[in-house]
């Protein structure tokens, strides 16, 4: 299937012409040049032409595959033939050759429209195009926009962010209103978290001190960051509004449909996640029933054979707590960025520019996003449970626990305890891994006894390796669904093409290494270690066959086959096995588990969970589960963007999700 | 002695629903719909409102009988076709309108009948009935007359070695067990035993619409249909756009028969 592009630009006298191409760069070098992708919605359409006069429909739809379903199923094959696929708000167009066909399909759809564009184009007169009718979106929130946050009080930094953020916040909400009613609670969600932001600067730009005044500076760039993202959601979101042509979104390719049918799909994983979590603070359960249950064995990180069935024993109790829901969850803004990848921030989850096209590809496939989401949510958990930066009194308590080994006087210390030699460990690990790129010596012991500025230190230093165990874990059991095959492929094709994951390959194999220890049984750490890393290789050398070659794939196997790295690699592993039972134990719950995949439209075969839905097929139905969808999908992808028919693939299920 | 497949067919049959406004209107239609290996269609009389019932051989050059068991001579016809009967019920569901139910023995004959009715029904497109398991269940606990469940079939969410359990008993809907799963299961099937016009007879389903059931005789056909009319009345029944007999569904069907 070739990519055509509907190429749109205007005369000197002012009038528009349309032309379909293979290539967009003509188009745009013209003035007020656009180009949109289209692709046949059936898999085997025929390729997007214009010839004679033409009716070309642009449709906004309410529910894209309800749809889709409509166009391709019931309205006879010469309109599913008609009909294509585009990445923007109007993500339906049809090509039909007069304007009684468009009013008899518009009879059959109407009630599936938000919006719609009608233009005709006269192919035999330099694609003259004529402006037939227009639907702007109406709005699709009952509610009023949220009011002005006040910028009174405020120094003059802070106060001219709060200004720029009540601006961007209209533009933004007008968006949404006609053409993302979905992402309407995002409007509200973070306008409430900026007058926060707001209030605390009011405050602190109220006292002298040093530390106030940095807390402020702190602030402003947090409304900086947040303003950045909003102006940019703003563009990528009000790209492709009708009528087509009438803003600016000069990128390429997606300049005239925009990309709003993406935005929406990453929204939809992005918001399913999110509900789960705010239904279920895992943190709350933890903060709540552990400090009821009796403390539990903690240390001994370095023992091959440390025996963690007290802490399966707490775990299984903790499965059948009620689960609290969050009373005001955080939201953050979901948007494309070419310069951050994937990246999250306070108030942005960003996926790679590259996923719009790629998303059917294993290097660039949207589960990815979920990493970053989780990062956030443990994080907050991480906070909640246990801070010594902010709680020098917790600290105090946690450092002679901890120099006396004593298991504390409940599971919630022992818990506290268990994380601060996971923390300890990290560091070591952390520290040695840069001694050794430096070609440094450097002392590998785990201190017998700390001082609260060394814990508070080691906070800061070791927390990331920790937090990025626990995100894997979490990872693999709520997104991958427990099957390492999917979890391995989905991680190194996506690590695969990042340039300093070869320098720090150890890391990023310890990670997926202590992340499927959870799921390997064996005597010993040890011969854990040996099943994952036999299997590693295995996945590994099959990967490696790929057409591309990624220097990644090919630094993992000389780690695992190299007999200098056995012993410190697997020494390592055993170390780290404690953030992985941390994470497995107290961090999972079922019910969060249940709640990301569950979903009545899916199905089985006995073997798998399936969605029963081959590319090209348009069931009128939308995933209760995004992840449950793509999981389901992600054996298919290609293992590399640019295989022929991927970005089709792509496009296709986005649809499917909105 | 080899048997007369015409006078037992004591066997499982398997029904699908297709839901289209011309399918099933009456004989004619139901002649178009299927083609020329429709042979003869005999209505035949049921005590049930709503429902209008045909016995009809489907013609195939090959024999699906049990060779074993069946001799084919007295079903074949003329050019050498073998007659397979299958039965087409007709009705009007309340929430999704004119249905047709065509059912055989044998599911590779009712993929043959799809196709054949793909052919000829282009548009509005064919959709097909499947089931609100979870209305289903809501449904029986709080008792539908006549049916009674016998069996549930969850399927497992988000535990990667297990997919679907399987519970028989009296009242496998009202015990603890199913309580306790149900937080991390979704309702897949179920096996209900149908009492109507004097026949009872066990009927499974499942959430694709795939329906089967033992037909002891030709009269206990009533009870899956019976089943259906109370389902609609019920709300359990839905429009699908895919077919109920994938191949995913079948396998899954198998996997719980064995």
């Amino acid at each position: 299937m070739t990519k055509r592009f509907l190429c749109v630009w205007s005369t000197e006298q002012s009038t528009t012409q349309a032309k379909i191409c293979d290539s967009p760069t003509d188009a745009l070098r013209r003035r007020h040049g656009r180009a949109g992708a289209l692709f046949p919605a059936l898999q085997s359409g025929p390729e997007a032409s214009l010839s004679g006069t033409s009716i070309v429909a642009f449709l906004v739809p309410r529910s894209s595959t309800e749809l889709l379903a409509t166009l391709v199923n019931d309205l006879g094959s010469t309109i599913a033939e008609s009909t294509y696929l585009t990445y923007g708000h109007a993500c339906t167009v049809l090509i039909l050759p007069d304007q009684d066909r468009w009013l008899e399909v518009h009879g059959a759809i109407e009630p599936l429209l938000r919006g719609f564009e009608v233009w005709s184009v006269d192919a035999d007169n330099e694609g003259s195009v004529t402006k037939l009718d227009l639907k702007r979106p109406d709005d699709g929130i009952d509610e009023a926009s949220p009011p002005d946050i006040s910028a009174h009080d405020l120094r003059y930094e802070g106060a001219a962010q709060v200004r720029q953020f009540n601006a961007n916040l209209a533009v933004l909400a007008r968006s949404v209103r006609h053409y993302a009613p979905q992402m309407w609670p995002l409007i509200t969600n973070i306008r409430k978290r900026v007058d926060e932001i707001a209030a605390q600067l009011r405050l602190l730009e109220t006292k002298d001190d040093d530390l106030s005044a940095r807390q402020a500076v702190t602030l402003q760039s947090v409304l900086i960051e947040t303003n950045a993202v909003v102006t940019l959601f703003c563009s990528q979101l009000g790209s492709g509004t009708l009528p087509l042509g009438s803003g600016r979104f000069p990128v390429g390719e997606y300049s005239l449909f925009g990309i709003g049918a993406a935005l929406n799909a990453a929204w939809q994983i992005y918001h399913h996640l999110s509900r789960v979590f705010a239904q279920h603070d895992q943190a709350s359960v933890l903060v709540k029933y552990l400090p009821t249950m009796d403390p539990f064995g903690w240390s001994g990180p370095t023992s091959t054979t440390a025996d963690y069935s007290a802490w399966t024993g707490i775990s299984r109790r903790l499965q059948s707590c009620d689960p609290e829901a969050e009373t005001e969850p955080r939201l953050h803004v979901p948007y494309f960025s070419s310069r951050w990848g994937f990246h999250e921030s306070l108030h942005s989850i960003s996926l790679s520019w590259q996923c719009i096209s790629a998303s059917a590809s294993k290097e660039w496939n949207l589960l990815t996003l979920t990493h970053e989401f989780l990062h956030s949510r443990v994080r907050a958990m991480v906070a909640q449970l246990f801070n010594p930066e902010t709680d020098p009194a917790l600290a105090t308590t946690l450092v002679r626990q901890y120099n006396a080994r004593a298991d504390g006087e409940s599971a919630l210390e022992s818990l506290r305890l268990a994380y601060v030699e996971a923390l300890l460990v990290a560091r070591r690990l952390t520290k040695s891994a840069k001694a050794n790129a430096a070609g440094d010596g450097f002392d590998a012991e785990v201190p017998a006894t700390i001082t609260p500025e060394y814990l508070i230190d080691t906070y800061r230093t070791g927390t990331e390796l920790v937090q990025e165990v626990i995100v894997h874990v979490l990872d693999y059991r709520y997104i991958f669904a427990s099957r390492p095959e999917d979890y391995i492929d989905s991680i190194w094709s996506s690590w695969a093409l990042v340039p300093n994951v070869v320098d720090r390959i150890e890391h990023y194999l310890l990670r997926t290494m202590c992340t499927l220890s959870i799921d390997v049984r064996g005597d010993s750490h040890f011969e854990r270690f040996e099943t994952i890393r036999s299997n590693l290789i295995e996945t590994f050398t099959q990967m490696n066959t790929r057409p591309i070659r990624r220097p990644a794939i090919v630094a993992a196997l000389d780690v695992l086959t190299s007999e200098e790295a056995y012993f410190r690699l697997a020494l390592d592993f055993c170390a780290l096995i404690p953030a992985a039972q941390i994470a497995q134990n107290f961090f999972v719950a079922r019910a969060v588990n249940v709640a990301v995949l569950k979903d009545e439209s899916a199905t089985t075969d006995g073997d798998r969970t399936t969605y029963e839905i081959e590319p090209g097929q348009y069931l009128g139905l939308r995933p209760e589960s995004p992840i449950g969808f793509l999981l389901d999908r992600f054996p298919e992808y290609a293992d590399r963007a640019g295989e022929p028919g991927m970005e089709y693939l792509g496009l296709w299920q986005m649809l499917q999700l909105g | 002695m080899a048997q007369d497949p015409g006078t037992i067919d004591a066997r499982r049959f398997t029904t699908v629903g297709f839901l289209h406004p011309h399918l099933g209107a009456d004989k004619q239609a139901i002649r178009k719909a299927l083609g020329p290996k429709l042979g003869a269609v005999k209505e035949r009389q049921i005590k049930l409102p709503g429902w209008r019932l045909y016995q009809a051989e489907y013609l195939r050059s090959s024999s699906m009988y049990p060779t074993h068991r069946v001799d084919v001579s007295s079903r074949t016809r003329q050019g050498g076709r073998i007659a397979h009967d299958i039965f087409i019920a007709s009705t009007v569901h309340e929430h999704l309108g004119p249905a047709t139910w065509i059912a055989s023995p044998y599911i590779q004959l009712l993929d043959e009948i799809h196709g054949d009715v793909l052919r000829s029904i282009t548009t509005p497109a064919v959709q097909y009935v499947g089931m609100n398991m979870p209305t289903f269940y809501a449904s029986l606990a709080a008792g539908l007359a006549g049916v009674a469940a016998k069996r549930v079939i969850l399927r497992i969410v988000a535990e990667p070695n297990v997919e679907l359990v399987s519970l028989t008993g009296k009242m496998p809907l009202h015990s603890e067990i199913h309580d306790s799963l149900s937080k991390s299961t979704l309702p897949y099937g179920v096996g209900v035993q149908v009492e109507a016009e004097g026949q009872r007879c066990r009927v499974t389903t499942n959430r694709t619409g795939m329906t089967h059931w033992f037909q002891s005789a030709p009269e206990t056909i009533v009870c899956p249909l019976t089943l259906l009319s109370r389902l609609d009345a019920a709300g359990v029944l839905r429009s699908e756009r895919l077919y109920p007999l994938t191949l995913e569904a079948r396998t899954a069907d198998e996997a719980m028969s064995e």
